[in-house]
């Protein structure tokens, strides 16, 4: 292939935010990739790795704590103007009709009425919404929806165009309608649009429709892989080619390095991830169900869910010690399996083990409580602890998951109203049988 | 005609009934208004003789009412914009803007007046300074809490479609139009509706008062009533009163309905909501009018496209101006603060050289009124509570009650109060219990509105949820009724005090046929300081009531609303 022009491209990105806690955090370290003339690039992640923001960065919507991002070579500051942003949740002005919320952008150019009128008429027949142009958004389903949100982008003719996760709001079949009538406007190049940078956390979608993708980590977000998607249109997704890109794409995401256990004294807690114990023993049984070891693509189709939802999971049941993932297949422990086939009981002070063993803020908390004379102590003392390293908002998450796993294990009690938490009295002593009393 | 486009002959031969009676009604309106208009200076000023209480004078009087409140109404808008946006979108907006209308929102409204008309006087001569005067008086009823909604609106706008307007790089003026205005239509409407109601409640006050020991009558229906009082008489103040009604369920039908029904299409979220909307038979025909859509497509239409296109024009020309605003309303709250500090300073060292018992004793007249302003809320709690939960948990009931309510509510009580204190005198009631009650009809209805609201909302698995355990009777109050309402209580709680507040200064002190009633409160010192020109006991008087006011929201009403969001909070 011969080399082509790189159309947008960004240098060093990185973005760091202030916690309340006072220090900072990187979201984004050092990001660096290009977008080439004629190409479809995806942006890969798990949630919570920064690819929103990094959308964002590159849209001129937010500015990087350093690094920048280039348009032709040249550095771009302030709102980008060579592209346009197709967002998840649509945001149309519900105000608007159809029509209106495709011209607003276009009156920012100061284009004559008639100009106007016949362009966005043009991006409306040609997106499929012709007969909708007087319809109220709260009138539309979510696919017509997000038409409207395609047209308004679209009929700025954008250079490039940036999408934010467009179909995940999306019921299955809509979606998939929505990917085809898109990747048809761009294949047959019945749209100016040069180049098409779409953030997603669907693997799938990124195989079915990209040129490339870019694989991000987590915490901070760095550029894992760059894979090459050099399959031909139109890709089928039972294609052997198809899947085995899938699978290796899976790997790169899930091999992450596992992150050193840590006291909240020595440093960053490894971060908790928000599962409840309901999810977690539900897992558990369903991994034991299918022989304690399955294929991470097997089981997200067994329980009909995504990546994104899936993950945070399996990353609850390694932290637990109860089960682990490794190249792409999720296995239970000894402990794991065990859990599994315990009663409620049992399973409750297996449950209390391995989170004193592998849970170290967990630990952390319940010692505390012990020494505390009254076995009483106010949840905001721990939540400074985790606001030190995490967002106001991740650090009650935390928090609140940590208390539900201990309320699970009989560890500690917690009051809302006051926003303590403490011992009962049958479980201050640590070797008290739970459900005895 | 053939050589007019086809479209032309269908325009108009579309013009119907609608258009005849939207035409009727605006020729109307202009021929009344310039009968309203047609007042000679001189009247007012020389006017040291009575006011003519003349039946035929009323309709005209009531129209000059109107007029004055809806040019403060207009006046509140532009102010509340501009504030809001300072407040919102500036640095010092957040430390200084806000808690200063904070402090504006808890000065009695009558405050205002006694101390704006001279400075008014200066400015635009005697006669416009006293309606100026008027205006701003009736302005103050309304502009703080239109402005706290638009200003509360700014800052929760969808973060979705801030990013849309940046990536599609509207300018300033066009993001206020197409975005930050129409977000912030629905709860612009719903606090415009409360305040105009409110303004009612100050019209007789707002129009006749003290000028350097005279007192002034401007020509309007709240000097009809102010002199009706006066003079004891009794069947021009029904008739004052017939006139106010109607003139509360015009305004209601005529404006405030085709708003309400204008103002769904605001309505964030995505989701078509499966309640009726409102509707108003006026939107529809205003809607449907041929005469107004062509009016809307030739003349409105293109001028707000050439402004649009001129204004983009100049934001292009140069960019965002940042700075250019934060001088502003850096300039604006330093004026407004120096102001003040100047003015308190003054202030301070006139009371202290003329009477050093005066603010003690403001102070121990503000716990009386504060025991009333307590008191009319508790009373008021006891039996709108009760009647709250029936008619919410009763769709049938609610239907009409709402609207019953409503107008209720907008009734300015205070015309009536001579009449109740003669039936009180009669029972042998003074007015230091007796400003209760009558503070009580003024501010009862914000309690009633909002239990109603509460209970209506109180979700139908909960209440089955009661059924299946066997609440019943005092145990279901006491396990669901009570806590489900609690927030919206406290929320009309707030509303009623600061109502009460307000109206202590017009039931504390009753004027009917010559004679004077006062109470002991804060209320009637303000009255009666206003009313002998003491400026220094009104100034006093008005910043001592500020301070309660100030205290007891942050003292009693913000940890109960706190308690009530955290505690009592039920999810939808």
């Amino acid at each position: 292939m011969a080399k082509r022009q790189t159309l947008l491209s960004v240098d060093a990105l990185t973005k760091d935010y202030t916690m309340p806690g006072g220090n900072p955090v990187r979201v984004l370290d050092q990001i660096s990739f290009g977008v080439e003339d004629g190409e479809f690039v995806t942006i890969l992640g798990p949630s919570g790795s920064g690819k929103s923001t990094l959308l964002r960065i590159i849209a001129g919507l937010v500015t990087p704590s350093s690094g920048e991002v280039r348009y032709l070579d040249q550095p771009v500051s302030g709102v980008n103007p060579h592209v346009a942003m197709v967002f998840q949740s649509f945001a149309l002005f519900p105000w608007l009709t159809v029509q209106e919320n495709v011209e607003l952008g276009l009156k920012s150019r100061g284009l004559s009425v008639k100009e106007r009128h016949e362009r966005s008429l043009r991006v409306i027949d040609m997106i499929g919404l012709d007969g909708f142009e007087g319809a109220y958004p709260k009138e539309l389903s979510g696919g017509m929806r997000q038409r409207v949100g395609f047209a308004r982008a679209l009929v700025m003719e954008p250079d490039v165009l940036l999408m934010d996760e467009p179909f995940s709001a999306l019921d299955v079949l809509t979606a998939e309608n929505l990917r085809r009538d898109l990747l048809e406007l761009w294949l047959e190049k019945r749209i100016p649009t040069k180049a098409v940078l779409i953030v997603t956390h669907s693997i799938e979608e990124a195989v079915y429709m990209g040129d490339r993708a870019v694989i991000l980590s987590r915490e901070p977000a760095r550029v894992l892989a760059e894979v090459p998607i050099l399959l031909p249109h139109w890709r089928e997704r039972e294609d052997v080619r198809f899947v085995r890109l899938v699978d290796q794409i899976y790997q790169t995401l899930t091999a992450r390095p596992v992150a050193a256990d840590s006291v909240f004294a020595r440093g960053r807690p490894a971060p908790v991830p928000a599962v409840r114990a309901g999810s977690l023993t539900g897992m558990i049984e369903l991994l034991d169900d299918l022989g304690g070891s399955t294929d991470l693509y097997r089981l997200a189709d067994e329980l009909n869910m995504d990546l994104e939802d899936l993950l945070p999971i399996l990353e609850a049941v390694e932290m637990l010690g109860l089960g682990r993932v490794r190249e792409g297949d999720a296995q239970l422990t000894e402990t794991g399996r065990a859990f599994a086939q315990a009663t409620v009981l049992r399973r409750k002070e297996l449950f209390r083990d391995t989170a004193l063993t592998n849970v170290p803020a967990l630990a952390h908390i319940r010692h505390q409580l012990e020494r505390h004379p009254q076995h009483r102590v106010g949840a905001e003392s721990f939540l400074e602890l985790f606001e030190r390293y995490y967002s106001a908002e991740d650090s009650r998450s935390q928090m609140e998951t940590l208390i539900d796993w201990g309320r699970y294990a009989e560890l500690l009690a917690y009051d809302q109203e006051t926003d303590q938490i403490y011992l009962e009295a049958e479980t201050a002593d640590p070797k008290a049988v739970p459900g005895s009393a | 005609m053939a050589w007019l486009p086809k479209t032309e002959n269908l325009r108009l031969r579309r013009l119907n009934l609608a258009d005849l009676g939207i035409m009727l009604f605006v020729i109307s309106l202009i021929v009344a208004l310039l009968l309203a208009g047609r007042v000679a200076p001189e009247d007012v000023l020389a006017q040291s003789g009575p006011f003519h209480l003349s039946g035929w004078a009323l309709p005209v009087d009531a129209l000059r009412s109107l007029s004055r409140i809806f040019v403060a109404f207009l006046a509140s808008l532009l102010f509340t914009i501009g504030y809001g946006y300072a407040a919102a979108y500036t640095k010092v907006g957040d430390k200084i803007l806000v808690p200063l209308l904070d402090i504006l929102q808890s000065v009695p409204v009558l405050g205002f007046l006694a101390a704006s008309v001279g400075g008014f006087v200066l400015v635009f001569g005697p006669f416009w300074g006293f309606e100026a005067a008027s205006v701003f008086a009736i302005f103050t009823a309304q502009a703080w809490n239109m402005t706290f909604a638009f200003y509360h609106t700014l800052r929760t706008l969808p973060k979705d479609l801030e990013e849309v307007t940046s990536v599609l790089r509207l300018s300033r003026w066009q993001r206020l139009i197409h975005f930050e205005l129409p977000a912030a239509i629905i709860p612009l409407v719903l606090n415009s509706m409360m305040s105009f109601g409110g303004s009612w409640f100050f019209l007789a006050a707002s129009e006749s008062f003290l000028y350097q020991h005279r007192t002034i009558h401007l020509p309007g229906i709240g000097s009809y009533i102010a002199v009706a009082q006066q003079q004891g008489n009794t069947a021009a103040l029904l008739t004052a009163m017939a006139a106010l009604i109607l003139m509360i369920v015009a305004v209601d039908q005529l404006f405030w309905r085709p708003l309400v029904a204008w103002s769904t299409k605001f309505k964030m979220g995505q989701v078509q909501s499966q309640e009726e909307p409102p509707s108003s038979f006026i939107l529809t025909t205003l809607r449907r009018s041929s005469l107004i859509q062509s009016l809307r497509e030739r003349v409105v239409m293109p001028i707000a496209e050439s402004l649009e296109v001129r204004l983009i024009r100049r934001a292009v020309a140069r960019p965002p101006a940042r700075r250019e605003w934060q001088w502003v309303s850096t300039a604006l709250s330093f004026g407004l603060i120096g102001g003040t500090v100047v003015v308190a300073a003054l202030g301070a060292a006139h009371v202290v050289a003329s009477d050093l018992g005066l603010v003690p004793r403001a102070i121990v007249l503000g716990f009386y009124t504060l025991g009333r302003v307590l008191a009319a809320i508790v009373l008021g709690a006891l039996w709108t509570v009760p009647v709250g939960v029936w008619v919410g948990m009763n769709a049938r009931v609610l239907r009409w009650m709402q609207p019953l309510a409503q107008m209720a509510a907008s009734f300015p009580a205070n015309v009536l109060f001579p009449l109740i204190v003669v039936l009180f005198i009669r029972v042998g009631l003074n007015l230091n219990l007796g400003a209760i009650p009558l503070m009580m009809l003024g501010t009862q209805w914000y309690i009633l509105f909002n239990v109603m609201a509460g209970a209506m909302a109180i979700p139908a698995d909960l209440k089955e949820a009661g059924k299946v355990f066997g609440l019943r009777g005092a145990r279901i109050w006491r396990e669901l009724i009570l806590p489900a309402i609690f927030p919206s209580l406290i929320t009309g709680g707030i509303t009623a005090a600061g109502g009460a507040w307000n109206a202590s200064i017009v039931a504390e002190v009753v004027v009917w046929h010559g004679k004077t009633l006062a109470a002991s409160g804060l209320g009637a010192l303000i009255t009666q300081s206003t009313a002998s020109g003491n400026n220094v006991a009104l100034l006093v008087a008005i910043v001592v009531m500020s301070c309660f006011v100030v205290a007891t929201n942050r003292l009693l009403w913000r940890p109960l609303y706190r308690l009530a969001e955290t505690r009592f909070h039920v999810e939808e």
